[in-house]
């Protein structure tokens, strides 16, 4: 019984040890300090308005003012939904201590989720992170990250979501 | 492989060290656990917000946030009840699998230090380590007890070490020194302020010094893997090791990696108790002195401290050691000796060690 479930422990922990590459974040692998890597993100919400369609940038502090159907100020708050400190801090250089892989995934989730919860915004078309990268002391390099559009692109909002 | 399979079915040792295994995972649980609850407190409840489960089928099955504190609560009680050993077993389990749901629900909270903790924590509750230092203990002497899920823990261990050491060497900025050489360049300041002199930190950061560092830590990770299952090596490695997590402690933030590693090494000190003695000459101050900080420090229970009343052979000695072998250490051998087992003096082991090897002047046995 015990080198069978010494067996099957080891191959477990070897399975997600070759497989830790897959992962963002290389997860279950114990790839101790496999990058050194630091990121600046900037927030933006793309609308389509009177002047077109363009990028309006969102406040450092994470905070804007949107608008529903009826042209009411709505509020938002990045940090409504998205908790961990080190998802919540805009125009400033910060360490990726899991490397900007794991970075920018966790980023691409965290845009979803908020898009998808800007209950009553018929401005809002999606949100938009530009994300400055330097990794591993190299020269910086700009990675766009887009949520899904919240109504579909050249039609209208029929007060989605 | 053959022998190694073998000895998982019948290899029995005496358990008093996983005792104190037991007790660093149980404070380094707690540790986390109280983490969790300070981060509920100060963050919020992360089922609240934005979170990414491991598992499809978790998504969207966070619990209730109340069902969350209480999780949180019951994770702080099995750690103290593990420091304690008060069903210290079930308690291992039952924090590792709760660790690692709780992990599997938002792998935002996922670090590798934690991961191993949890991990550690669920081979260690399949050992006999209630046996010692614990509350439930039952009295008299401890039975020999099977070390087949203490040998997982060591090939737990070497595969860690096996896996980091690995994908550094798979990787060219790693190999390179890139990495390294940027992150002493961004936490050099932060290893300043924990007492690296520094000028060290300046000469650290030269791209040449941390090419050079990288492939020792390259080396290194790759050494232990190896090295720490090979009699000869062994103390060795746990110095080198012992050397090279302190260090990553100092120039990092790695939470409890750096003591959790020094907590698992003692896994791979040779499971017998009072095996060794230590004679000292209670007319002199130091050899009082001595004989009570090896009672006091000795964890691991690896001498047996006596005061002796010198006659004309130890008559000119303050301390004597008494190896495994039956050899006899005295002066800077001994005192190499006490410090190759002694866990707070393990570090002065090698160059204590290395200066007892320039003289045979304090070993009775050869110099006899």
């Amino acid at each position: 019984m015990r080198p069978w479930f010494a067996a099957l422990f080891l191959g477990v922990q070897g399975v997600l040890i070759v497989t830790a590459a897959r992962r963002p974040d290389h997860a279950f692998g114990f790839q101790m300090f496999s990058e050194s890597t630091v990121i600046r993100i900037r927030p933006f919400r793309e609308v389509d308005d009177a002047f077109g369609v363009r990028l309006v940038p969102i406040d450092p502090s994470g905070n804007w003012v949107s608008k529903d159907a009826q042209g009411n100020a709505l509020s938002f708050a990045w940090g409504d939904r998205v908790k961990r400190p080190e998802l919540r801090i805009f125009d400033q250089w910060i360490f990726a201590g899991y490397g900007a892989d794991a970075q920018l995934d966790r980023f691409r989730g965290a845009l979803s989720d908020m898009a998808s919860h800007l209950e009553g915004d018929t401005d809002t078309r999606r949100l938009v992170l530009e994300v400055d990268v330097k990794k591993n002391g190299g020269e910086p390099f700009v990675v766009r990250l887009e949520s899904p559009y919240r109504w579909p692109p050249g039609g209208a909002n029929h007060g989605a979501p | 492989m053959r022998d190694f399979v073998a000895r998982l079915r019948t290899e029995t040792g005496d358990p008093y060290v996983l005792g104190l295994v037991r007790a660093c995972i149980g404070a380094f649980l707690f540790w986390h656990a109280l983490a969790a609850a300070r981060e509920l407190s100060a963050v919020g409840y992360f089922g609240d917000g934005f979170y990414v489960p491991f598992l499809d089928a978790l998504a969207g099955r966070a619990p209730a946030r109340g069902v969350f504190v209480g999780i949180v609560a019951l994770r702080m009680l099995l750690a103290a009840m593990i420091v304690v050993g008060l069903a210290a077993r079930p308690a291992l389990l039952g924090s590792a699998l709760l660790g690692l749901y709780v992990l599997l629900l938002d792998r935002l909270q996922f670090h590798h230090n934690r991961y191993s903790l949890l991990v550690f924590a669920f081979l260690l509750s399949f050992t006999r380590c209630d046996q010692s230092l614990s509350l439930a203990a039952a009295p008299g002497p401890r039975i020999e007890s099977p070390l087949w899920a203490v040998r997982l823990m060591q090939v737990q261990v070497s595969l860690m070490y096996l896996a980091s050491g690995g994908s550094k060497l798979l990787d060219r900025d790693w190999r390179e020194g890139l990495v390294l050489g940027d992150r002493l360049l961004r936490f050099g300041e932060q290893a300043v302020a924990r007492g690296v002199p520094a000028s060290l930190v300046h000469v650290l950061q030269e791209p040449q010094m941390s090419s050079a560092l990288a492939k020792l830590a390259i080396s290194t990770e790759l050494f232990l893997c190896v090295a720490l299952w090979l009699r000869k090596s062994r103390v060795f490695a746990l110095w080198w090791g012992v050397m090279f997590h302190l260090t990553i402690q100092v120039t990092s933030s790695v939470e409890i990696f750096s003591w959790l590693m020094l907590a698992l090494y003692a896994l791979f000190v040779t499971h017998d108790v009072r095996a060794r003695k230590l004679f000292y000459n209670p007319r002199r101050v130091k050899g009082v002195a001595l004989g009570w900080t090896v009672r006091l420090l000795d964890w691991f229970l690896r001498f047996d401290v006596r005061a002796w009343t010198p006659d004309e052979v130890q008559g000119g000695h303050t301390i004597v050691v008494v190896r495994r072998d039956g050899s006899l250490a005295t002066g800077v051998r001994a005192l190499a000796m006490i410090a190759r087992t002694v866990p707070l003096f393990f570090p002065l082991w090698a160059p204590l060690a290395l200066v007892a090897s320039f003289t045979r002047k304090g070993d009775l046995h050869t110099a006899a």
